[in-house]
């Protein structure tokens, strides 16, 4: 019971972050800077974690599911990115808005290869 | 601002709770359904939400928190590379192509209505 406790106090520190994030960091143009932002890094994070968990890390059980599933899960989005690609196509910037899926896609996965790596290096 | 923040604050522990429960329960060992189910549900709600454009104050709670919380693109991302490395090639690529398709669909109906 005290997992999802801690779960949901970790899901609340990571979606205020990420709306931080959001409002700080003004930018301008169409492309979704913020949250595609905050999914690469929340995706490294994510991955260099589990890897290091995986390998035997320092950090007990409890403490990598209440970072990973919990500040990370909610830290990072992806109903932002359906919506964001949405309303780039209700505008008709279509080519931004394949660029954005794109870059989301292959950008994250890049981050997850990188983080896996980082990972096992860093011992 | 710090309305703002109790608002996004009280979604992403509720999103968060609610991703934990789905994704423990319907994880499996063909596909993430959990982490599925969750971010195309998560899609649908946020365009739903959006499309009603209620005050900004519940829209940061519905939008920004609950489905900003329970729909997650780390995890995704860990899972369509996880595949991806044990040579599921086929597999990687179908979880990606629903994942996407699904969400930026249901977004789309969501927000239509």
């Amino acid at each position: 019971m005290r997992v999802r406790l801690y779960i949901g106090i970790a899901g609340a520190i990571g979606a205020v972050t990420r709306l931080l994030v959001g409002q700080l960091w003004i930018v301008n143009g169409a492309f979704p800077v913020a949250t595609f932002a905050v999914n690469m890094v929340g995706t490294l994070l994510l991955c260099i974690l589990v890897e290091r968990a995986r390998l035997g890390g320092h950090l007990s059980p409890l403490a990598v599911t209440v970072i990973t599933v919990g500040f990370l899960g909610a830290f990072t989005t992806f109903s932002a990115v359906s919506l964001e690609t949405i309303q780039l196509l209700k505008d008709g910037l279509m080519v931004i808005a394949g660029a954005y899926v794109f870059c989301c896609l292959f950008g994250g996965l890049t981050m997850a290869a990188f983080g896996f790596t980082l990972a096992r290096k860093v011992t | 601002m710090i309305w703002h923040i109790v608002a996004v604050g009280f979604g992403g522990f509720l999103g968060a709770i609610l991703r934990f429960e789905v994704s423990n329960r319907l994880n499996g060992s063909v596909l993430p359904f959990g982490t599925l189910l969750v971010n195309s549900i998560g899609s649908f709600f946020i365009g739903w939400i959006v499309g009603m454009e209620l005050p900004l104050q519940w829209t940061l709670f519905w939008a920004t928190g609950v489905a900003g919380a329970l729909t997650t693109y780390s995890t995704l991302m860990k899972e369509i590379w996880t595949y991806w490395k044990e040579g599921r090639i086929g597999r990687s690529a179908a979880y990606t192509v629903l994942t996407f398709g699904l969400g930026v669909g249901l977004a789309y109906i969501g927000f239509s209505l």
